[in-house]
């Protein structure tokens, strides 16, 4: 994408972001602007296919396991960056998945290579921010149909003019030819926006409050705002999360809301213990004591075996894992039994605790585990396979996205083969050790394949 | 006697929760050497008082008047601001943390946490460099901790100290990459900056003073650089409208001085990060090698490479890179590479310190490691 400089885009009223995240901002509606006119528009196909169901929540599921899947060093990546995903209070969304906000606020938060969500009813449609401004009221839109977008005059029902018109006036139409953005006013986005989704670090929620001071003590808010950062599965940003839940709890207990406080308990219980399991990492004694006595006050509270009795199978291998990380082997084998007992059938459950039987170095259990999770992995790719074969060839997003998949379970398997492998040589099976390493080589050379 | 000290003395004659509120309020606004210092003997008095009411709340059984005489003598021996004096108040307000009842008011806990935070930050420079790397994780643990507990009381200027000690512990950190480390004291700093209003940033001087330290540790980074000096120039005019100049005149002229780097004449000064933070990570590079002669040699050539390139000839880093990379080939007997390395580092340091002392003796040094070099080569022929 030829544009070497900083074209000055902005929302209209959110903060300007941190220059990494800022800059992730950017490459979205530049890799969006290329898009544009590559490829055709499925209705015109001879016989259109099927159009899969993409909601907000399954599309910023999405991007956030691409951004989690690169690593850098830190400098290009900001690792508290994450995808926040907004919608209107009109839209009934399930508290963990999106933060609902009134309407007016998408505007207020709308960004630079933000995903919007933008519905009349009748049509609903993905395209790209690209700038708001609060000083002419109007923003830009990067589409990758502009020549059919649903916002142009007639042909949607909530009274939208859409001007479709050159990319930045026209100024690289040498280098980036036929390009176009579509320009509607604040008021036209409003009628139309159903939700967006953003990147930036949870700071953008302590901005959010500054917005809406009325919020800060509101405890379904501070619910989400927790349950959004925990959705993330991103370590680095669970210390934010947990004062949130803390909150939450407190406020709901204030209020007489049983089901929230409970529901804001058992996810503050997570919080906390992922919390302080990475603080115990930066040794000093005196910085996980006030998680730990979180952890206390809940579990006095609700009954830590009851706070447990309400996580899932994967919240239990996400607390196993951050364990495993921190060499805390008791805990990590506390959550990963539980999580095994939940579902016997988990092969991410498995694995892990075989990683904590090679850490106590019990070769024979870590071996059965490895193969119970081994078993499992080739089950989930080869269903993943299967739901590859049958896909509409045209449906691009749903290829990549099971291909990503498949590639992702494939590294589990390739950590799990070396896993057993080490156990294997442990208890002088050498040839299965060889083969498991074996098989680990040839996953790492080769690329995703049906 | 000054406004500061009479509030103090009379804080001493009120009790320990007097004393509590006055020098957790100076510490809070974060300190300036352009402050005048307290009275020494009035915080000798201050420390007493509080060690007197720590025995008797023991004795009798009030832990909750106990803690807060804990943190008031810390707070203390903090403003007495010596090694000693700060190694006692570390000692003293892990003990008053670790004794704090549960029903402690999370504002008392809030403000323990934040002083051994500032605590730790402020000492990192004291602390051994092969010991630093640790005590800095320890420093952001208990930056992390304080933030915590600041987040979950609502208090967003106490959030806001709780950044700061972060941003300085992270502007100090040379674990893993060094520009990532720049790059989240930035954050920290401004996100900071974001708890406050305008009249809390002018209120208080250890907000200006994170400002610059937030626009200095920008200029370090070489990652995308005109994005980051950008930052740069953001916090240092931020930290400068802030900055009361009648009380802090010499920190008003440092940040003159640092924005006049932005002016166009001086642009080709901004193209690299200050000399001193480029020494510094190569020194750290050098370190790290450790007995990896392949590595410390490569650390070498790019440090000789890089002073060689500095617009100021001879310059004293060149003489060090010279000195570094004679030791390197000393370490693995290669003695003539090794004299010519020392050769060349005695004429930069007599040529940089013609007359300075301390250029003597580095000149001497390298003659006298060229002279060891020498008598290697001379053994093995």
């Amino acid at each position: 994408m030829p544009i070497p400089f900083d074209l000055g885009f902005t929302g209209a009223h959110r903060p300007l972001r941190e220059p990494r995240v800022e800059a992730i901002g950017a490459n979205s509606w530049k890799e969006a602007l290329d898009e544009q006119g590559r490829h055709g528009y499925a209705g015109d196909d001879g016989s259109p296919r099927a159009l899969p169901r993409r909601t907000l929540w399954s599309v910023r599921e999405r991007m956030q396991d691409n951004l989690s899947a690169l690593r850098d060093d830190g400098t290009t990546l900001n690792p508290a960056a994450m995808f926040f995903a907004f919608c209107h209070q009109g839209i009934a969304m399930p508290e963990e998945w999106v933060v609902a906000v009134p309407r007016e606020d998408l505007w207020w938060l709308v960004a630079p290579g933000d995903l919007l969500l933008l519905s009349d009813g009748v049509t609903d449609h993905f395209a790209t921010a690209l700038n708001a401004s609060a000083q002419t009221g109007r923003m830009q839109i990067v589409d990758e149909w502009p020549g059919r977008s649903f916002l142009r005059e007639g042909y949607n029902e909530s009274d939208v003019a859409a001007r479709v018109e050159p990319f930045f006036a026209g100024v690289f139409e040498s280098v980036l030819p036929g390009k176009q953005e579509i320009d509607i006013s604040c008021e036209e986005f409003l009628r139309v926006a159903v939700g967006l989704v953003t990147i930036d670090t949870p700071a953008l929620f302590e901005r959010y409050l500054d917005h809406r001071p009325a919020l800060r003590d509101d405890a379904p808010t501070l619910h989400r705002f927790g349950c959004q950062l925990m959705s993330a599965h991103r370590d680095e940003v669970v210390p934010f999360a947990a004062p949130y839940f803390a909150r939450a709890e407190r406020q709901a207990v204030a209020n007489g809301d049983a089901a929230l406080a409970a529901r804001a308990a058992s996810c503050s219980y997570v919080a906390h213990t992922i919390a302080a399991v990475g603080q115990s990492m930066r040794g000093h004694p005196l910085a996980v004591r006030p998680f730990q006595i979180a952890l206390g006050e809940l579990s006095e509270c609700y009954g830590e075996p009851r706070l447990l009795e309400t996580l899932d199978v994967e919240v239990l291998c996400r607390l196993g894992n951050a364990a495993l990380w921190a060499r805390q082997d008791a805990m990590a084998f506390r959550f990963l039994d539980l999580a095994v007992a939940r579902d016997p059938f988990h092969d991410a459950a498995h694995a892990m605790r075989a990683q904590a039987r090679m850490h106590r170095n019990e070769p024979q259990a870590q071996v059965d585990d490895a193969g119970e999770a081994l078993a499992r992995n080739a089950a989930y790719i080869e269903r993943r396979r299967a739901q590859l074969a049958a896909l509409d060839p045209r449906d691009r997003y749903g290829r990549i996205d099971v291909e990503r998949r498949i590639g992702g379970l494939q590294q589990r398997r390739v950590r799990t083969l070396k896993t057993r492998s080490h156990g294997l040589r442990a208890l002088g099976r050498l040839d299965e050790a060889q083969a498991d390493e074996a098989e680990a080589r040839v996953l790492e050379a080769a690329p995703v394949s049906p | 006697m000054n406004a500061a000290d009479a509030t103090l003395a009379a804080a001493i004659d009120g009790g320990v929760p007097d004393l509590y509120a006055v020098l957790t309020d100076r510490l809070r606004a974060g300190r300036s050497h352009e402050q005048p210092p307290w009275d020494a003997e009035l915080l000798r008095r201050a420390i007493t008082c509080c060690e007197e009411v720590i025995a008797a709340a023991r004795a009798d059984a009030r832990p909750l008047d106990e803690a807060l005489a804990g943190i008031g003598r810390a707070a203390a021996l903090l403003c007495v601001d010596d090694l000693a004096s700060t190694e006692q108040a570390e000692l003293g307000l892990g003990a008053a943390i670790g004794s704090m009842p549960a029903d402690v008011p999370p504002e008392v806990l809030i403000d323990a946490y934040q002083m051994l935070a500032d605590l730790l930050v402020r000492v990192i420079g004291a602390v051994n460099e092969d010991q630093r790397d640790a005590f800095i994780e320890r420093a952001i643990g208990i930056a992390g901790a304080t933030e915590y507990l600041a987040s979950r009381a609502g208090d967003d200027a106490a959030v806001a100290r709780a950044l700061d000690a972060r941003a300085q512990a992270l502007a100090q950190r040379f674990t893993g990459s060094r520009d990532a480390n720049l790059m989240a004291a930035v954050e920290a700093a401004l996100r900071a900056l974001g708890r406050l209003t305008e009249a809390q940033v002018m209120a208080e001087v250890r907000w200006p003073l994170l400002a610059l330290e937030a626009g200095n540790a920008a200029m370090k980074i070489t990652t995308a650089r005109s994005r980051w000096l950008t930052e740069a120039q953001r916090c240092h005019r931020l930290g400068r409208s802030a900055v009361d100049t009648v009380r802090y005149p010499g920190l008003a002229a440092v940040y003159d001085r640092n924005l006049a780097l932005y002016a166009p004449e001086a642009a080709e000064r901004m193209t690299r990060p200050p000399d001193t933070e480029m020494f510094e990570r190569f020194r750290r590079r050098g370190r790290e090698a450790g007995n990896d002669a392949n590595a410390a040699l490569q650390v070498a050539v790019e440090m000789v490479a890089w002073a060689r390139g500095l617009p100021e000839q001879p310059n004293p880093y060149l003489g060090h890179a010279h000195l570094f990379a004679g030791r390197v080939w000393l370490g693995t007997s290669v003695c003539a590479e090794a004299a010519s390395a020392f050769d060349a580092a005695a004429q930069v340091f007599a040529a940089v310190f013609a007359d300075d002392a301390t250029g003597a003796k580095l000149a001497a040094k390298a003659l006298e490691l060229r002279a060891q070099a020498l008598a290697g080569i001379g053994s093995t022929t």
